[in-house]
Formats: C-alpha cells, structure tokens, sequence
C-alpha cells in the first residue's frame, strides 16, 4: 500500500463544516481537503492543522496539471511542498489531468489527456518531478472525461499502472468517475479494473453527478459532485471492494454542499460495505 | 508530439472567448469545459471582490466578470490568485471608468483577499527592538508581515468598506474625504483595516518596501511635516507590521 489512510469511510471536508466538525468531532475514519485552499498560511492553513491535530487528514490537490505535455509549475510545487511541511498528511493526491501548457496559460479544470506510449514517458517525469520536490509518494486519480484524444494507443487504466510502474506512485480509484467514464465515453469498466495493480490502490473516491441534456439530443453526466452517489456507482463499489478488498474511501461533495449529516450519512453506507468485507478482504 | 498540439488546441478551444466549431473536439463536451472554465473564474471574482459586487449590483457585476474571464486568461492552477487585474480593468472599462473610486475599492479587496491566505509571520517584539540600542535604529531594516499592505488612495476606502459590513452596514461616507490605508492580519488572523496620516502612509510604505528606518522615516516627513516617527513606529509595532529585523547584508 502506498498510503497509510485507515482502512475506513471518510469525508470531503468543505468550507461550510469545518467548524462544525471542529466542534462537534463526529466520528469519521479520515477526512480530506483541497490542497489549494489552504496555501500560504492564515486562519485557513491555522484551521487545517487544528483538523489534522484530530483526524488523519487526506490533502486533494486540483491544480498541478500532471498530466500536461508541458512540466508542472514550480511555484505550485514549491507552495505544495510547503504546506506539507505546515500540515501532517497522510496521503497527498492529484488528478491524471492537465490544465496547461508550457506558456503558463491554465485552464483551472481537470482535463483529459492522451493515453500514449509518448505521453506516459512525459506524465512520469512530471510524477517523479513533483514526488521529488514534495519528497513523497503520491495518489494519482482517475479522471471522468467527456472527451479523448483520437489517437489512444491504450486505455486509461493501463497508463495508471504504467505510472505506478515507472514512479512507484498509488492510485486514488473514482468509482464514480469511471462510470461517468462508462456511461460517457462506453470505457470498458471490466479492462479498466483488470489493468489496474491492485497493492497500488490506495485510496477510493465516491461521489454524485448530473445528467446534462443537450439541444441536439445528446446527454452528458457531468461529475459535479453535487449530489448523493447513484446505486449503479454504489454497485460498482461493491464489486470493487469484493475484488479489490477494503480501502480507505471517500465521500466528495462540493456544489450544493448539503448538512454534515447527510455526508455523514453517506460515509456510513460505505462504512457498511467495508465492514462486510473487513477480515475477507487480503 | 502530436499530444502536446492537441492539448494546445484543447486550451484554445476552451479559453477562447468565440467559439467555433472544431471537429477535433466534440461539441457537448466542449460546452462542459468551456462552462466550467467561465464559471469557475467568474465565482472566483465574485468571492474576492463582494463589495464591488454590491456596488454594481448582481447582474451587472456578472457581466463585467465576464468580460473580465474574456480579456484575462488564468495564469496560475491555483484559482485562488485570479483576478489580480481587476482594478486595473475596471478603471479601463468604459461602462466603469466613471466610478472613480471603483478600482481603489477593488484593490482593496485584492489586498484583503491576498492578505487572507497570506504566510504566516511572527510580529516583532517590542522587547527585541529595545534591546539595541538606540543610536543604532535607523539604520535597521526589517522584515515586514507578508499580510501587511498600505493603500495611498484619494478616496474613502475605510469608510466605503465599513459601510458594506453588516455590523456597520450603512454607516456614512464622505466621497471628498481621501483615506489612505494599512491592512494587517490581527492575532485572530482577520484581516484588519486602518486610515493613516499622510506621513504615516509613505513611513510604512517605504518600511514595507525594506528601507531603512531612517528612510522611512523621511519619507514620512517628505509626506507631511507633521509626522511624528515616535507614534508611527508604535502604531506598526502595535500592529504587528514588523516581524523580524534584517540581518545586514
């Protein structure tokens, strides 16, 4: 394993809890926040280390574009590396995505790349580069697409596992962006998870999207983490748990952020899954 | 690489303000990112500038946002420091040149927004500063707060900024009433406001530019004969403008 997460649900911790959370301390496995928010210093970064004095914390980082043609940004790196050295994180993750080029212009999203033999030489340096300067491993994250590139030479799962092959880094498994995937694209879930070296998964996220419609007729989920997990990506879990074993899982919602209860709520249905399986899983 | 053009391609489509039709990239989900590139930026703006927000009003200010995300790539993947320009381009904008104090009040809320994630520092002790003597103090340089930042402006911006909080919503403005300013993060790391002298603006503007003290200080007598540099360096000590002295180079 390359994380040491606890083996238990968590939460996606959003500006509208933190204080409730702070002062109600509900019981929660981990807790993960947006790397981003919490640069430089401040009541936020003060605010990150009083949560991570009360559980293991999870930083999620959407800005360094690992996945660009383009090496990642220094000043982003460097300003990584420092709140790592503010805040003790457990894990530390990014998204198999890229958000620039190599003139500095950025689009603040999470977009797809190609899934060449070419472009995973450049992804892995980009890995290496950045575990370098952070000076630890990190979880990398499947993305939900809703376009790709015309000349794939192979799928998404197998460029992850040739990143953790050539960069020793794990993998932050998005049950709900690979059905997004699924439902989107027609990604083949089954050659997607065969593909994938199973030690190197540390780390599940589930969350909701939305179904967008379009004037010529077309329709689009949209991973907007902004509602509950739908009960296909709840099945998908299941078997992910039953194949993969337990791992440490996340629930994410960021729009329409709803009361802490119901994350709470949603991180018990997985606390639930887990437990069937605590004890069978290797 | 071929993989490096298509990405390339892939920003353009998505920052490009008019789009056209690019048989490279499918339509819907083109219109996904580019919503989400726009939106993102433009709540962004909303967020770090709420009192221009309420000066405009809702509609208005979303349309000048998007004008703004038109003219204004993002230049970091960190959304936090977008909008750097938007003083500058308010004040350019012809639909807002006329409201003069717009853009002071917008780099207000950039220094406030800056300030808020700014690093940490330790403020200096008074005690330190004693320690020296006395003799030896102008010719001190001092690391300065990262958070702290003065604004020499011609316009009210203390009493523009009170008048859009809610404990002092309201409270009266007067237009002809020039108010430079000093920000600073207090020990419960809010962001603090305070209108200054004349003098005391261009002292702690040259110290936050890493003078001397001597030099501050006569940029605050060159700034008003009645500066008093006694009450001044209370005033940033008080503060907690100053956070180490510069070891001499």
């Amino acid at each position: 394993m390359t994380a040491t997460l606890p083996l238990s649900a968590g939460i996606g911790l959003r500006h509208p809890h933190y204080r409730q959370v702070l002062a109600q301390q509900p019981p929660l496995g981990w807790i993960e926040l947006h790397s981003e928010n919490f640069f430089d210093g401040g009541q936020p970064l003060a605010m990150l280390q009083q949560l991570a004095a009360r559980y293991p914390l999870s930083l999620h980082g959407v800005g360094l574009g690992l996945g660009a043609a383009a090496r990642p940004d220094a000043t982003h790196l460097a300003a990584l590396r420092r709140l790592l050295d503010a805040v003790p994180a457990v894990a530390v993750s990014e998204h198999l995505s890229f958000n620039h080029d190599a003139s500095q212009r950025f689009a603040n999203d999470l977009l797809p790349l190609p899934y060449t033999r070419a472009m995973l030489e450049v992804v892995a340096a980009n890995v290496a580069e950045a575990q370098d300067v952070l000076g630890r491993p990190l979880l990398i994250e499947n993305l939900s697409s809703y376009l790709a590139y015309p000349g794939n030479d192979m799928h998404e799962g197998e460029f992850l596992a040739g990143l953790v092959a050539r960069t020793g880094c794990g993998i932050l498994l998005d049950v709900n962006n690979l059905y997004v995937n699924q439902q989107n694209l027609g990604t083949d879930v089954d050659a997607f998870l065969a593909a994938l070296p199973a030690d190197a998964i540390g780390e599940i996220h589930l969350a909701g999207y939305t179904e967008r419609s379009f004037d010529d007729g077309s329709r689009l989920l949209v991973d907007t983490h902004s509602r509950p997990v739908y009960p296909a990506v709840w099945q998908l879990y299941r078997q992910i748990i039953a194949c993969f074993g337990v791992r440490p899982t996340l629930i994410e919602w960021d729009i329409d952020i709803p009361p802490l209860d119901t994350l709470l709520a949603e991180a018990a249905t997985a606390q639930a899954i887990l437990d069937q399986h605590t004890g069978a899983a290797a | 690489m071929n993989e490096t053009a298509w990405q390339h391609a892939l920003l353009d489509a998505i920052t490009t303000p008019q789009w056209q039709p690019d048989p490279r990239f499918d339509a819907a989900a083109l219109a996904v990112y580019r919503n989400n590139y726009r939106v993102g930026l433009m709540e962004m703006l909303a967020l770090v500038y709420p009192i221009c927000r309420q000066l405009l009003g809702d509609e208005f200010f979303e349309a000048l946002s998007r004008e703004y995300v038109k003219a204004t790539p993002s230049a970091s993947g960190n959304l936090h420091r977008y909008g750097e320009g938007f003083a500058g381009f308010v004040a350019a904008f012809e639909h807002t040149a006329h409201i003069g104090y717009l853009p002071d009040v917008a780099q207000l809320e950039w220094a406030l927004h800056r300030g808020y994630y700014a690093a940490d520092a330790t403020p200096l002790a008074i005690d330190t500063l004693a320690a020296i003597p006395q003799q030896h103090w102008g010719a001190l340089c001092f690391h300065c707060q990262p958070a702290c930042h003065v604004l020499d402006s011609q316009w009210p911006l203390a009493s523009i900024h009170a008048h859009h909080q809610p404990a002092t919503a309201g409270c009266a403005v007067n237009l002809h009433e020039a108010q430079p300013l000093l920000l600073w993060r207090d020990s419960d790391d809010l962001m603090q406001l305070l209108p200054l002298a004349p003098g005391q603006a261009a002292f702690c503007q040259a110290l936050l530019g890493g003078t001397t003290l001597d030099e501050a200080s006569a940029a605050g007598l060159a700034a008003s004969p009645e500066f008093d540099l006694q009450a001044a360096l209370l005033l940033v000590l008080q503060h907690g403008v100053l956070s180490a002295i510069k070891e001499p180079s």
